[in-house]
């Protein structure tokens, strides 16, 4: 086949897609559903509970029953959880995170935190610190020694 | 021949030939098929019964585990059948100016988590994969996918698009506070399955 009767034949080929391509267009229209805006506000977060608590413990014992939760509350009142503090005679010089908190269950209510405390004489033990979310706030719902 | 008999076979050969030609004439009347338009149909796309919507899916202070629902209408109102709708989705975060959610994470369109995405009453959430693979299926995925193949074909009536979002209790983290997530969604109605 020649070259010139190649190129008319690719031509005439090019024409015929063309018209073919054009037959099938078809109608389409778009609309648009904006500003569907979600925003952050601020919160209590489990980090923040951690240091709060971090600064309670030690500080003192009614500073540290502050931060329990209802189930805690409801068992103990605040007398006899500073009683109780008061008795067992554990000074807590400090207290370091040794896990930061980590969010658990289905709907994100309960978090828990690894604490090291370190008492009068240079003893340390490790604590699970067990927080449930109430009202927006993370409150200490018990602890585990480890 | 004389100049009369040349005459009357000429005279003759006048009218026989009109009579011939009077034979051949038919019947006709001309008229004017007048003012023949061919306009095209339409498609017409409309949302919540206008051109476009806004704010159907809002949060303005939000935190961990706070969701929201919101339905979209769907309607042709055009004057030819359409076949389908095809969906995408385009988000734009905003990080916050101060606080904790200045701090670098995760963008927050990837911890909105879509909980239920239906159109006309089906899940549709099938379809949205967990691109991101943080285990849950969240707006950045939606980002990533079309829904296609929504069949819309009649005209004058509302399909509604539901979905309900929230802030995914677990991976929404203190860093989020603040950030904010504006979501544009498109949606292309087409007239054929195979577009």
């Amino acid at each position: 086949m020649k070259f010139s009767t190649a190129l008319m034949l690719l031509t005439c080929l090019f024409f015929i897609s063309s018209s073919l391509y054009s037959s099938y267009s078809y109608f389409a229209t778009t609309a648009k559903v904006k500003e569907n805006v979600l925003s952050a506000s601020s919160w209590h977060t489990p980090e923040e509970a951690v240091e709060e608590v971090d600064e309670a413990l030690e500080a003192s014992a009614a500073a540290l029953y502050q931060l329990t939760g209802q189930d805690l509350q409801t068992t103990f009142s605040k007398e006899d959880f500073e009683a109780a503090v008061a008795a067992s005679g554990i000074k807590i010089e400090s207290a370091r995170v040794i896990e930061d908190p980590r969010i658990f269950g289905v709907n994100g209510e309960w978090a828990e935190a690894i604490l090291e405390l370190t008492v009068a004489g240079g003893t340390s033990q490790k604590f699970r610190v067990i927080f449930k979310k109430e009202g927006g706030l993370w409150r200490i719902f018990g602890t585990e020694e480890l | 021949m004389d100049k009369k008999l040349i005459l009357g076979f000429v005279g003759l050969v006048v009218v026989g030939s009109a009579v011939v030609a009077g034979t051949r004439a038919y019947f006709s009347q001309q008229g004017e098929v007048k003012s023949n338009t061919f306009s095209t149909g339409t498609l017409a796309l409309k949302l919540n019964e206008a051109e476009e919507a806004t704010a159907v899916w809002n949060i303005a202070a939000g935190g961990p585990g706070d969701q929201v629902s919101g339905t979209v209408n769907i309607r042709n109102d055009g004057s030819i059948k359409a076949d389908h709708i095809e969906i995408t989705a385009s988000n734009t975060v905003t990080e916050a100016a101060s606080g904790p959610g200045t701090v670098s994470t995760t963008p927050l369109d990837t911890v909105l988590e879509m909980t239920t995405l239906t159109y006309d009453g089906v899940s549709v959430l099938g379809q949205v994969l967990d691109a991101n693979g943080n285990g849950i299926k969240d707006l950045d995925d939606l980002e990533a996918v079309t829904l296609d193949n929504l069949a819309l074909t009649d005209t004058g009536k509302d399909h509604p698009l539901a979905m309900t979002v929230r802030f995914n209790p677990t991976l929404t983290v203190g860093e989020h506070q603040g950030d904010s997530a504006a979501t544009t969604l498109t949606v292309t109605l087409n007239q054929v399955a195979e577009q």
